[in-house]
């Protein structure tokens, strides 16, 4: 899969690089964030950026599902998708 | 007893972001004072002069993951601690050992990062960033030289204001001594320079309008500096058994707390601090050669401590050679003690007195020598490098050549 397929996704992504300074290139959706090297406080900065980007607010309490990029990419959508609904 | 030597130093300061640049402009009496640019002020400002480090450039020394976790006080101490480590060659001896420990003093900490912080929360009403208590904690400079070399001892930072820095490594010395550790990184570190901290000193009209001139007659005021000084410190026989060169050894540590005014020093305070340092060293009055002093260029510091240094040498007090390096590199608050432990060490090594810069003559309270704005040749066998702080408490160490 392409790194940007939708502009959304591709939103994602750059702010997972932006928030863990990692190659965009690398995240790939399986990709494991342990594999990448982002700890879990590079993932506080992450949800910092994509907070930033989409001007949401994302739970923090249940981080523990975040095991991958594609996760994380998921987790925001849905977000997003529950805004949009509600 | 167990002796404790200096293996590594480094310094970054107003005189370069290096120590043998720094060391270059002691020897030439070339100072850093400047005039203060603060663009994009969101007011005025009323201090004119400054000691700014130049030429530093994070995005060359750290990676953007790294240099994210990194207020400026913390770059500074970083770097002088990898100057410190390179010269004493003992980082892969040091690395997941227990037996060393990390102490650096701040007295103001993450300031631009509480400025930053400031303006996002009051001024945007917005979000904090989540690298701010990171890099606002005082022992940042500890956790991040602990880190980078994998020391695994004893770390923390320590803060007193201006005397952090004496503090810190006098901590470092004595837990040496003691058996505590067989060796320390210590040292100092400070960078005050964002807008909300600079009106705070503006407001305690303590800052000079022109430049410092320690014991000087018409001196007005310190003038604000910054940087790093950190220093490996090293049981003596740990330092011969690997090959290390003592390059000089911390003799003695004395401290004191004047409980008494906030910001007007005490005569019987800062005696009884060098009086402390030099019973530690186990020497006398008159085997000081050199007294790097804490002298700030207030009106009030220096005639304190000419006072007390008459207290203190008695007669020998006027064949001394007694200078303010803060006349070239600015009172660099937490730093100023390591920065200027590293030209008291200097001095030592080199038998060169760095000068009091900017000096226009002697003044009723100060009459003694205080090496004006010529550097001066000298053999210096033990100094004492004195820090004062606002507060009240005073950090005084004793350093003599290493026989």
């Amino acid at each position: 899969m392409p790194a940007a397929e939708t502009d959304v996704e591709g939103r994602i992504l750059r702010a997972i690089a932006r928030g863990a300074h990692v190659d965009p290139a690398r995240l790939r959706p399986e990709a494991t964030l342990e594999a990448l090297a982002i700890s879990s406080l590079d993932v506080v900065n992450v949800i910092f950026e994509i907070e930033d980007e989409f001007g949401i607010e994302v739970p923090t309490e249940r981080d523990d599902e975040l095991k991958t990029v594609g996760h994380v990419i998921a987790k925001i959508k849905g977000i997003l998708a529950a805004r949009r609904a509600g | 007893m167990r002796r404790v030597v200096v293996t590594g130093r480094g310094c970054v300061s107003a005189l370069g972001v290096e120590r043998r640049a720094f060391e270059q402009a002691l020897r030439s009496g070339r100072g850093g004072i400047g005039p203060l640019h603060y663009p994009n002020a969101p007011g005025p400002l009323n201090m004119p002069v400054a000691a700014r480090v130049t030429g530093f450039v994070p995005e060359q020394l750290f990676d953007a993951k790294r240099a994210a976790q990194l207020d400026p006080f913390a770059q500074f101490a970083l770097v002088a601690a990898r100057e410190a480590m390179a010269e004493a060659g003992l980082a892969s001896r040091l690395r997941g050992g227990g037996r060393c420990a990390v102490i650096v003093g701040t007295g103001v900490g993450g300031q631009a990062t509480v400025d930053e912080m400031s303006q996002r929360v009051y001024g945007h009403g917005g979000r904090v960033h989540p690298m701010t208590i990171p890099r606002v904690m005082a022992s940042s400079p500890a956790s991040q030289i602990s880190t980078e070399f994998g020391i695994q001892g004893p770390a923390f930072g320590v803060t007193s204001a201006c005397s952090s820095s004496n503090h810190a490594i006098g901590l470092g010395f004595r837990m040496i001594r003691d058996g505590y550790a067989d060796a320390a990184i210590v040292g100092g570190t400070d960078c005050c320079f964002s807008y909300g901290h600079l009106k705070a000193w503006e407001a305690l009209r303590v800052t000079a309008p022109d430049t410092c001139r320690p014991f000087s007659r018409d001196r007005r005021g310190l003038v604000l500096g910054e940087g790093a000084g950190i220093f490996v410190l090293e049981e003596l026989d740990h330092a011969r058994e690997r090959g290390g060169e003592a390059l000089a050894e911390i003799a003695g540590f004395g401290m004191s707390a004047d409980a008494g005014d906030l910001v007007h020093p005490a005569v019987a305070g800062m005696a009884s601090a060098m009086r402390a340092a030099l019973q530690d060293a186990g020497a006398a009055p008159e085997e000081v050669d050199y007294v790097n002093a804490h002298g700030t260029g207030t009106p009030t510091n220096d005639g304190m401590e000419t006072r007390a240094l008459h207290a203190v040498l008695g007669p020998h007090a006027r064949a001394v050679a007694i200078s303010s390096t803060k006349s070239l590199h600015g009172h660099a608050l937490g730093a100023a003690g390591a920065i200027e432990l590293a030209a008291t060490i200097f001095a030592l090594r080199e038998g060169i007195v760095p000068p009091t810069a900017n000096y226009l003559g002697p003044d009723d309270e100060c009459d003694l020598d205080y090496t004006p704005n010529e550097p001066r040749e000298r053999r210096i066998r033990l100094a004492l490098s004195n820090s004062f702080a606002f507060g009240g408490l005073n950090a005084v160490l004793a350093v003599r050549q290493v026989d």
